[in-house]
C-alpha cells in the first residue's frame, strides 16, 4: 500500500527533552526541593505476616522526628489502582496497615530534617509484633488449613469475604471445548511458568508533598497518572479535589510500576499533613524491590488441532501468585483470557484463572500485563504443534492467526473490537528472510559443544482499552491545544511519558494537524488543576488514545484559527490550508492556487489578539472506540553452550505493526528495549523468596537481582528492526501503539530457538544455566539409555 | 534495607603518609578502618554489617600508588585503581591473566574507584584479581607499627574474608615476579551477567615448550572459602604432551578438588559441573598465548 506523506510524522527528529536528560538537568520527583522540606523514611516489616501490636514513637519524636503510625491514618481501605470502574475495584489496604502481610511492607514512617536523621529516628521506633503464620506458595495458600491473609476486603462498596486466599477467579467459555478436543486430530498440552520479575525501572519510586494553607495539598509524584493520584488522595484524606494539585514530573522509567498510585505517596501525604511541612519520600532500591513485581505465571495450556494445523480448541488454566495485595488481578485475568483468544482463532475455548494471595511483595502490571506470560506459553505450544504435525512453525501461525476483519477482545471480554489493520503476514515473511529461516536446521543435525537454533514468536498488544461500549476499564484522554500570539502552539495534557517518547509523538501529531513546524510546538507543564482527566499512560495507549485527543483538540483550535484568518483574507475558512514553513518558523495559511492569499499563523493569532477576537484554543475529552492490536514478531537465534548451560542470543529480528510510525527511532528503541527485557524474562529474571524468613533471597539488593544490558544483547549489527507498512483507520494519522507489544513475543521466540538448538524444550522460565545444564545432562543420559 | 543512606557518623582522615596512617589507626581504637575506593566498605557500612567509628583513607599516600616494573617484579601499589591497571595492561602484555581479570571486573564506576588492595583486603572467595595474582606467584607487602613483612599471596588468604593481615596493618603493594618467557596466562569467569561477581572463575599460567607443558599454575575463585590454588593438576600436567583427553582428565581432577557451596549466585553442583570446562577453556587460551599467539 502507498503510505501517506507527512511533514512531521514519521520523521526522525531530535528529542525535545533530550538535552535536559543527557545533561542531568531534568528534574525528577526525587530532585524536587522545597523550603522547609522534611525527609521521610518508612519502617518496614521484617516479618512476612505479623500483627503490629504497638509502635512506640517517643524516642524518635525526642530526636525531632514527626512520626506516623496506623492510628494517625484514615482507616478507609483503598486500591492504589484507579483504572477499573469502582464496582470492579478490590480494596484491601490502608495507608499504614495494622497487619503486615509481606516482608518490606511499610508499617510506620518518620520525617526529619535530613534523610540520615530520619534513618536514625527510624531505628528508634520500638515495634511489638505478633508474628502470624505465613504462606508463600499459591497452591498451599489455597488449602483449607492455610494461614489466611484476609478475612474480607471490599469489592467496590460491598464486603467481599476471602476464602482460601483466593483474591478472584474468572472463567470464560466460547463454544464447547470438550467437543472441540474430541474433534481434534492431535491434542498437545503442557505447563508453563514465568518468573516474578522485578520492574527494574531506573528511578525508584518517590514523591514530594506540600500541605497548603487552605487545607489542600500539592504533590510531585512518580506516577503514570496524575489524575488518579489526585482522586485517590482526595478520597483517602477527604480533601476536595479542587484543593489537591498533582504535578506531572518526568519519570525515570516505569515498565508499569506506577500505573497505580504508589503507596509511598499516601504515606508521604499523611506525613506532610501531620507535619504541616513539605515532605520528601524516595524509596531506596531495596524498598523498591519489596514494593512491586511482575505477575508471575503458572499456565496449563492445551490445544486441539486438525491434521492441517487448524486449531479447533484451546484451554488455558492459570494460577497467579499476586502476593499480599490485589492491585489489579481481576482485569489481569480478563486480559490473560483476552491475549489467549486473540492470538489464534479458536472455535472452542475455555479459560480459568485464579489469583491467589501469598505473603510476598504485591505483583502489579508490568510491560505486557500478562501477555508475555501468555504468549510464552502459546508460542511455545504452537511450535510443539508444528513439530507434531511436521509443519513449518510459520505456516501454523499463518493458518491460525486472528487478523483483518476479525473480532478480538485482547483487553478482556468487555473490550471487543474489529481488527482494521494487520501486518502479521508481512512481518513473518520479511522477518523470515532477514533471519535466514530457510537455512534453519533440525536439532538432530547439530553436534558439538555450541549449538545454535532459530526461533520465531509472535504476539500483539492492544493500543489502549477503548471500545464502543464502556466496560470495566476506564479509557479516555483530555488535551488542550492553543495557538500563541507568535504562531507557536502549546499542547496541554496530563498524559505521561515513561521515556519512550509519548509526548514527543503528541508534539508531532499537533504539528502535523496545525501545520505549525515542530520546533514551535511544545508540551506544557501539566497538573491536575489545569487539565481534564486522562486515565493513565498504560496499556500501550499513549499515542493511540492520548494522541487522538490531542489531534482532535488541534483540529478544533485550527478551525477557530482559520475562522480568524478567513476574516483577514476574506476567504471562506473551509478553503484555507496550513503548511509548515521551516525557514519562517511558522505555519503558513494559504488558499491553494491563489497567490497573495496567504498569511502566517503568527500574524493571524496576533491580529486576533489585537482585535480582541479571542484565542484559537480548544479542549477535547475523547474516548477511542477501538483498541487495535499492534502486532509484533521476533525471530531470534541463540547459541547454547552445552557444557555450561549458558544461552546467548546472537541475532535477532524485531518487527512491529504499529500502523503509522510517528517516532521511527524511538519506536525502534522500544523494539530493542522490549527484546532485551523479553530475553531477560526467558533467560534470567525472577525473584525468589526464602520460605523460612519470607525475605527475598536477593535481600532486596539489586546486586543479586540482575537484568541484561547491552553487554548481553546481540551486537547492534546483528539486531534488525522494522515496521510493517500498515495504517490504522481509527488511529491518529494511522498510528497504533508499540510499548508493551515490544516484549510480548520475545520469551516465546527464545524458548523456540533453544528447542531448535537442542531438541529439548524449556517451559519454565527463566532458563538459567544451572537448569539448562542439569536438564541437558539428564536428556543426554536418557537418550543414551534409550 | 538500604544501600543509599549512610546514617552512621564517623571521623574521616586522609593522611599523606604511611606513618601518619599508622598513627591514626593506633589513636582511633578498634573501630577505625582503612578505606581505599570504598566500593566494598561503603556498601557494608550502609547495610550496617560494619560500623567504623573512624575511616582512614589511603588514597592520598603516594607510596601506595606506585605502578612500575622494578628488579624483576611488577610493583602495584595497593591503592592503584582498576582503571590504571587496565591502562597498564593494554601496554604491557606480560600479565594477560591479570589483564583478563580486570577487564571483566565491575563496570566503569567500580573500575574508577575500586583498588587492587581493597579487593585483596576484602578477600572475598570470588575476588577476581586473586586467581590471576595467585598463578603469577604474587606477594603482598604489609606494614604496621610492628614493621614490614612480605607474604606469598598463597599464604595470605585464610578463610571467607579472612586473611593474614592484622586489622592495623596496611597493605602497601602487590609484587608480581616477571614471568618466564614461554609462559602464557589467561583468566575467565562465569557470571549471571556481563558485569557481575563471579559464580566461578579460573586463572592459568602455563609454561610451554612446543606441545609439552613444562609447568603450570592454576587458581580458582568462588569454589572454596578462599581463592584456591589448585594443587593436583599442575603436578599431573608437568612435562606432559598436552592433548584434549589429558585436559579432560585434568578438568575432572579440578572438579574433585574444589569445595564450592550453594549461594545466591549459583549452586555447589553447578560449580563442580562447570569447573572442568572452565579450566579447559582458560588453559587453552593461556596455552595459545604461550605459543606466542594473542
Ligand atoms: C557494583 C560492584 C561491582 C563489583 N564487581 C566486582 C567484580 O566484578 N569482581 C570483584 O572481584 N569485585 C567486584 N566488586 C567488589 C569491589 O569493587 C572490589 O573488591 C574492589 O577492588 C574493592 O576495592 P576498594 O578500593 O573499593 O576497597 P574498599 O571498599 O575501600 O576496602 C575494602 C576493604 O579493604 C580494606 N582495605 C582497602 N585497602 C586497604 C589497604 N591498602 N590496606 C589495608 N586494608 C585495606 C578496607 O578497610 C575494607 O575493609 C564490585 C563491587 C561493586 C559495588
Amino acid at each position: 500500500m502507498v503510505r501517506k506523506t507527512y511533514s512531521t510524522i514519521g520523521r526522525t527528529t531530535r528529542r525535545k527533552d533530550g538535552v535536559s536528560k543527557v545533561t542531568g538537568r531534568e528534574i525528577f520527583a526525587s530532585d524536587v526541593v522545597l523550603p522547609q522540606m522534611l525527609h521521610a523514611r518508612v519502617l518496614r516489616s521484617p516479618y512476612p505476616h505479623a500483627r503490629v501490636v504497638s509502635i512506640a514513637t517517643a524516642e524518635a519524636e525526642a530526636m525531632g522526628a514527626v512520626c506516623l503510625t496506623p492510628s494517625d491514618c484514615p482507616a478507609w481501605l483503598y486500591n492504589e489502582r484507579q483504572v477499573s470502574i469502582p464496582e470492579k475495584t478490590y480494596r484491601d489496604r490502608t495507608v499504614l496497615p495494622e497487619t503486615a502481610r509481606h516482608v518490606g511492607e511499610g508499617i510506620a514512617a518518620v520525617a526529619a530534617k535530613t534523610e540520615a536523621l530520619a534513618e536514625q529516628a527510624l531505628g528508634q521506633l520500638a515495634v511489638t509484633y505478633e508474628p502470624l503464620p505465613s504462606v508463600f506458595d499459591p497452591w498451599e495458600a489455597m488449602a483449607p488449613e492455610a494461614p489466611r491473609l484476609y478475612k474480607d476486603i471490599f469489592l467496590g462498596d460491598v464486603v467481599l469475604p476471602i476464602e482460601r486466599n483466593i483474591a478472584c477467579f474468572r472463567e470464560m467459555r466460547e463454544g464447547e471445548v470438550e467437543q472441540g478436543f474430541r474433534e481434534s486430530d492431535v491434542v498437545v498440552e503442557q505447563e508453563f511458568r514465568t518468573g516474578r520479575v522485578y520492574h527494574h525501572q531506573m528511578e525508584t519510586k518517590g514523591v514530594v508533598c506540600r500541605p497548603e494553607p487552605d487545607g489542600g495539598i500539592s504533590v510531585w509524584p512518580t506516577a503514570q497518572s496524575i489524575h488518579n493520584v489526585r482522586q485517590l488522595l482526595g478520597r483517602i484524606f477527604n480533601i476536595p479535589l479542587s484543593k489537591i494539585n498533582v504535578h506531572r514530573i518526568p519519570i525515570g522509567g516505569s515498565f508499569g510500576s506506577s500505573i497505580q498510585m504508589n503507596t509511598c505517596i499516601a504515606i508521604c501525604a499523611a506525613l506532610a499533613l501531620k507535619a504541616g511541612r513539605p515532605v520528601r519520600l524516595v524509596l531506596t532500591r531495596e524498598e523498591d524491590l519489596y514494593d512491586h513485581c511482575k505477575y508471575p505465571s503458572l499456565i496449563r495450556l492445551k490445544f486441539g488441532v486438525k491434521k492441517d494445523g487448524a486449531i479447533v480448541a484451546g484451554e488455558m488454566t492459570t494460577v497467579v501468585d499476586i502476593g499480599a495485595h490485589n492491585i489489579q488481578a481481576y482485569p489481569l485475568l480478563g486480559c490473560m483470557a483476552g491475549w489467549f483468544v486473540s492470538l489464534y482463532r479458536m472455535p472452542h475455548m475455555h479459560f480459568q484463572g485464579t489469583a491467589v494471595y501469598t505473603n510476598k511483595a504485591p505483583a502489579c502490571a508490568m510491560q505486557g500485563y500478562g501477555n508475555p506470560q501468555v504468549s510464552f506459553a502459546v508460542e511455545s505450544l504452537i511450535d510443539v504443534i508444528a513439530e507434531r504435525l511436521n509443519m513449518d512453525p510459520i505456516d501454523v501461525r499463518l493458518k491460525n492467526y486472528v487478523g483483518l476483519g476479525e473480532t478480538f477482545w485482547g483487553q478482556g471480554p468487555t473490550v471487543r473490537s474489529v481488527i482494521r489493520s494487520c501486518g502479521v503476514e508481512e512481518m513473518l515473511q520479511k522477518g523470515k528472510d532477514l533471519i535466514g529461516w530457510e537455512s534453519r536446521n533440525r536439532p538432530e543435525a547439530r553436534s558439538g559443544r555450541f549449538r545454535r537454533g532459530i526461533g520465531v514468536g509472535r504476539s500483539f498488544h492492544t493500543s489502549g482499552t477503548g471500545a464502543p461500549m464502556s466496560g470495566e476499564v476506564i479509557d479516555y484522554s483530555t488535551a488542550l491545544v492553543k495557538f500563541n500570539e507568535d504562531g507557536s502552539v502549546d499542547c496541554l495534557t496530563p498524559l505521561m511519558c515513561h521515556g519512550g517518547g509519548t509526548l514527543e509523538a503528541l508534539t508531532k501529531i499537533v504539528s502535523e494537524e496545525t501545520g505549525v513546524p515542530l520546533s514551535k510546538v511544545e508540551i506544557s507543564p501539566a497538573d491536575t488543576r489545569s487539565t481534564g482527566y486522562d486515565v493513565c499512560t498504560h496499556a500501550t495507549r499513549g499515542v493511540y488514545c492520548g494522541g487522538a485527543s490531542a489531534r482532535r483538540a488541534a483540529q478544533q483550535a485550527r478551525g477557530i484559527l482559520l475562522q480568524f484568518a478567513s476574516r483577514i483574507l476574506e476567504v471562506n475558512p473551509e478553503a484555507l490550508k496550513i503548511r509548515p514553513d521551516e525557514d519562517l518558523g511558522q505555519g503558513v495559511i494559504y488558499l491553494e492556487g491563489a497567490k497573495g492569499k496567504s498569511i502566517t499563523v503568527g500574524e493571524v493569532a496576533k491580529t486576533a489578539q489585537i482585535k480582541s477576537w479571542g484565542t484559537a484554543i480548544a479542549v477535547v475529552s475523547h474516548r477511542q472506540v477501538n483498541c487495535p492490536p499492534c502486532f509484533v514478531t521476533n525471530f531470534i537465534e541463540v547459541e547454547v553452550d552445552t557444557e555450561t548451560g549458558r544461552i546467548r542470543p546472537v541475532r535477532a529480528v524485531a518487527a512491529v505493526d504499529a500502523g503509522t510510525v510517528i517516532n521511527p527511532d524511538l519506536a525502534a528503541g522500544q523494539l530493542e528495549g522490549g527484546l532485551c527485557r523479553g530475553i531477560g524474562l526467558a533467560l534470567l529474571e525472577d525473584t525468589d523468596y526464602d520460605p523460612r524468613s519470607g525475605a527475598l533471597t536477593c535481600g532486596g539488593n539489586i546486586t543479586d537481582c540482575k537484568i541484561f544490558t547491552a553487554l548481553e544483547m546481540p551486537l547492534t549489527e546483528d539486531v534488525a528492526t522494522f515496521f510493517a507498512e500498515t495504517e490504522e483507520p481509527s488511529g491518529p494519522f494511522g498510528a497504533k501503539g508499540v510499548g508493551e507489544a515490544a516484549n510480548n513475543c520475545t520469551a516465546g521466540a527464545v524458548a523456540n530457538a533453544v528447542a531448535n538448538a537442542l531438541g529439548l524444550r524449556f517451559t519454565d522460565a527463566p532458563m538459567l544455566p544451572e537448569k539448562v545444564l542439569a536438564r541437558w545432562t539428564d536428556y543426554l543420559r536418557e537418550k543414551r539409555g534409550a | 534495607m538500604n544501600t543509599r543512606i549512610l546514617k552512621a557518623e564517623f571521623d574521616y582522615f586522609a593522611p599523606a603518609s604511611i606513618g601518619e596512617a599508622l598513627a591514626l589507626i593506633a589513636q582511633n581504637g578498634p573501630t577505625a578502618r582503612f578505606i581505599a575506593g570504598g566500593t566494598d566498605l561503603l556498601v557494608q557500612m550502609k547495610l550496617e554489617t560494619v560500623a567504623p567509628g573512624c575511616l582512614i583513607s589511603l588514597m592520598k599516600i603516594s607510596e601506595l600508588s606506585v605502578l612500575k616494573r622494578e628488579k624483576g617484579f611488577l610493583r602495584i601499589g595497593a591503592a592503584v585503581t582498576w582503571d590504571r591497571i587496565l591502562a597498564f595492561g593494554s601496554e604491557d602484555r606480560s600479565y594477560p591473566a591479570l589483564d583478563d581479570a580486570v577487564r571483566c571486573l565491575g563496570k566503569v564506576q567500580v573500575r574508577r574507584m575500586g583498588t587492587i588492595g581493597g579487593n585483596l583486603c576484602t578477600a572475598s572467595p570470588a575476588a577476581d584479581s586473586a586467581p590471576a595474582l595467585l598463578v603469577y606467584d604474587s606477594r603482598v607487602r604489609l606494614v604496621s607499627a610492628r614493621g614490614r613483612r612480605t607474604l606469598l599471596l598463597d599464604k595470605y588468604f585464610l578463610g571467607v574474608q579472612q586473611t593474614a593481615r592484622a586489622a592495623d596493618e596496611i597493605m602497601t603493594e602487590i609484587r608480581i615476579p616477571a614471568p618466564r618467557p614461554d609462559v602464557g596466562g589467561a583468566f575467565q569467569k562465569l557470571a549471571r551477567v556481563g558485569a557481575d561477581i563471579s559464580k566461578i572463575s579460573c586463572a592459568v599460567a602455563v609454561e610451554r615448550k612446543g606441545r609439552v607443558c613444562v609447568s603450570c599454575r592454576v587458581a580458582m575463585g568462588a569454589v572454596a572459602p578462599v581463592p584456591l590454588m589448585i594443587r593436583g593438576v599442575p603436578e599431573f600436567l608437568q612435562e606432559k604432551t598436552v592433548t584434549a583427553s589429558l585436559l579432560v582428565t585434568a578438568g575432572r581432577m579440578i572438579s574433585d578438588e574444589i569445595r564450592p557451596i550453594t549461594d545466591v549466585r549459583s549452586t555447589a553442583e553447578y560449580r563442580k559441573q562447570v569447573a572442568g570446562v572452565l579450566f579447559r577453556d582458560v588453559f587453552q587460551k593461556a596455552w595459545t598465548r604461550a605459543g606466542g599467539e594473542p
